[in-house]
This record gives structure tokens, sequence and C-alpha cells, in this order.
């Protein structure tokens, strides 16, 4: 796979447009998801295209042999600070629960998979509350499913940082879940 | 118990509502055949940060319109979120913890104004529209000073830090909020009730800080932040606020 990718990218590298276009179809739907997740909202897809563009354009910074999905990434985090930046207000509402999905509905267990989804809910509305920079980790690591070391380049900050805010960001949803339980 | 929470966490991935990703191959393309890169080394630049001052300004205007987003959107209410930082308060548009009866900050004690000055790492301004404080408490190991003239209150702690000291619940009403300015410096007027509290050095809420605030004028003067509380008008709020010295 890796070899491949270095293939199509050392193309792309020399200005073969083809190229380009199959790492852009290839790599379009985490790029979009990063961005949704992180709060780029109605703009994702302009934030994702921007991204590819900029990318693409700036391939000499890119070396040959290390992972490309992490380095691309991290530019559409990037691009996404700088829009939701840019329309003056915080990512608001990052996340969203999706409705119940008609298969879920109909299960045998109704009543067991509302209460799933009234947690669900919960433990989102939680995730929304963290401060940006524990919520932007957890969201790579548990959302987006990225390893320490692919999570500390695409958010720009040190592998230890990732750590922490990791550990931070689990004990403050455990506490505040916690506090909902003692008032429920 | 992490590792459930982090399967949880995990498991929920799979619940987020997430638009389908578009097809952007042919508008990506077009834009590499036709320009070329103007900024080869562009990439740079997504490294740098704002300096302070920027940043600084961006939340005031975010409040506004973070605010007046989230009154038009009822779901906006509904979802927790936090909305706004400004000189060492954050903004939240969900309910913190319960008012208690006697609220204080984390380990509150009185202290003379001389000996507060001597405990705490910021310079410590005294509105001279007020004349002496009634009282002056020292809280959370010189973290935070309070001076108290009759009604009035105002609290100083050093807003440089990153860490944010008090949480105020605000639900979406534009109308209870003003920007304003004491001298050149960026200030907000909130208008009427709204709960407060104080967040401890853990990022936790403290819970036996929660009350509720009437008008409250937040700026940074220099080193400190500066939270004004119980001026009946915005006008005497910033005749105050330009007399701290």
């Amino acid at each position: 796979m890796q070899d491949e990718d270095d293939d199509v990218i050392a193309r792309a590298k020399a200005g073969d447009l083809d190229a380009c276009e199959a790492l852009v179809a290839r790599f379009t739907a985490p790029a979009h998801r990063l961005a949704v997740l992180l709060g780029a909202g109605a703009d994702a897809d302009d934030v994702v295209q921007e991204a590819f563009v900029k990318a693409l354009r700036n391939l000499d910074g890119f070396r040959l042999g290390s992972p490309f999905r992490p380095w691309l990434l991290r530019i559409v985090a990037n691009e996404t600070k700088n829009t939701v930046r840019s329309r003056g207000r915080r990512a608001g509402l990052v996340l969203k629960a999706a409705a119940l999905t008609a298969s879920e509905a109909a299960t045998d267990d109704p009543e067991g998979e509302t209460m799933a989804a009234m947690r669900r809910s919960t433990l989102l509305a939680e995730v929304n509350r963290l401060p940006d920079r524990e919520r932007q980790v957890l969201i790579c690591r548990f959302f987006l499913d990225l390893n320490e070391a692919e999570t500390a380049q695409v958010l720009a900050c040190p592998r230890g940082s990732v750590k922490s805010r990791t550990s931070r960001g689990l004990a403050r949803l455990r506490a505040n879940l916690g506090e909902e339980v003692r008032h429920g | 118990m992490d590792e459930n929470l982090e399967a949880e966490l995990r498991a929920l991935s799979m619940h987020l509502e997430t638009p389908e990703a578009p097809d952007l191959t042919s508008a990506v393309r077009e834009r590499l055949a036709t320009s070329p890169p103007r900024h080869p080394r562009r990439t740079r630049a997504l490294r740098s940060r704002p300096s302070v001052p920027v940043r600084w300004r961006r939340w005031v205007y975010a409040l506004v319109a973070a605010l007046i987003l989230t009154a038009a959107t009822p779901q906006g209410r509904a979802f927790a979120e936090h909305l706004l930082k400004f000189a060492g308060v954050e903004f939240s548009s969900t309910p913190g913890p319960a008012p208690v009866a006697s609220p204080s900050l984390p380990g509150e004690v009185r202290a003379s104004l001389e000996r507060a000055r001597r405990e705490v790492g910021f310079p410590i301004l005294v509105p001279s529209a007020l004349g002496q404080p009634d009282e002056v408490t020292v809280s959370d190991q010189g973290r935070v000073v309070t001076l108290r003239f009759g009604g009035i209150r105002l609290d100083e702690f050093d807003g440089r830090i990153e860490e944010m000291f008090f949480g105020k619940f605000l639900a979406g009403q534009p109308e209870r909020f003003k920007k304003a300015k004491v001298g050149s410096i960026p200030a907000i007027w909130i208008l009427g009730g709204h709960d407060v509290w104080y967040i401890g050095r853990d990022g936790g809420d403290y819970t036996a800080s929660a009350r509720t605030a009437g008008n409250t004028l937040i700026w940074q003067a220099g080193a400190s932040a500066m939270r004004l509380e119980g001026v009946s008008t915005l006008e005497e709020a910033l005749r105050i606020a330009r007399s701290a010295s």
C-alpha cells in the first residue's frame, strides 16, 4: 500500500494531474470526515478542496516514504482551524449524533436501543463541552482512529501533549458523566 | 474504566452524523491546472500562530456572532458547548453547577490590601472612583483577589495565562451582551443576572463558588483580567473601570 502510494505521490510531485486526481479520490473521505468533526460544518467541502490544492501544490514539502495520510490531514486540520476562525465564531455543535436508523429502530428491543441512543447523546454532549484541545485529541484518537504519533502530527503538537490531553479529556468526561448520574 | 469509556467513544464514532464526502477530483484538478503555485512554501505559514492581540480581538468579535447563532438554533441550546473565552472568563451556553447558599472561591481568606499585594503575583488595581475597598480577599493561593465596595465587587486575576478562571452560563440572548471599551481596551458588558462559577486549577468547575451574578463588566488591564460586578449602568461601570490604577 505504502509503495503504491509512493509511486502515485512521486508522479503527482512531478506534476502528473492524473496522479493528483487519484490522491484526491483516495483521500477525500477521511479528509472530509476530519474537517466535519473539527467543526468546518457547511464549509467542509470548501475546506477540503482548499486543503488538497495547497497540499498538492506543496508536495515538495512531503518526504517520500513517510505516511501521506497524516501529512495531508494536518493541512486539512489547519485549513479547518483557519476557516472556523475567519467566520468569527467557535466551532460550535461540532458533533451531532445521527438519528436512529430504520434498522436500529426496528430491533426487538426498541427500549434498549432508545436508552443506548440517549446515552450516546449524553456522551456526545459531554465531548462537545470539553476544552477544544482535549476534544480535538479525542476526536483524532477515537473517532478517526489515529494513533498517538499521527494525532500529534495532525494537530501539530508534541506527542506528550497528545498523551496528556487524552487522559485529561477522558478524566473530565468520566467526572462529568459521573456527576450526571448522581444528579439524575 | 478508561478502557470502557474508550470503547464507548470508538463505538460512538459510528453514530456521528457526518455528511457524505463530495467528489472533488475535477474541481481540484481544474485549479491545479489553471493557476500555478504562487507561494510554493505556503505551508510554512500554516504553522504560525496569531499574535495575542489578534487572537484576543477575534474572541470579542466571536462573542456576538456565536450568541446570535446559538439563539437562532434550538439545537444550539440543546447541545452542550462552550462558546467563548475572554480575559480569563469562559462563557458557556450550558448550565454550570447550581448556585449555592454561601458561595466562596477556593481557599478564600480576608487580607489587608497591603498583604494581598504581597501575596498575589500581579499588580492589584483599585478604582479611585470607588475609594478604598470595604473588604479584600485572596483566593486559590494568590490566583485571585476580590475587592468589595458595598454591593460592588471587583475580581482581579492574572489574565495572561491560558487557563480560564470563571465560567459564566449565558443562554443565547445576544441583547444582553454589549461590546464596550475601557479607554482603548475591549470589554464585554453583561446585562442582568447570570450564573458564574470558578474554574479550578485542574480545569474542573469549582461547585462551591457557583452563584448568580448581576450586571458585569469584563476587561483586561495590562496583565490583570478584571470583572466588575454590581454596577447598574454600563456608563457607570466604564467610569469605574477607567479609574482603576
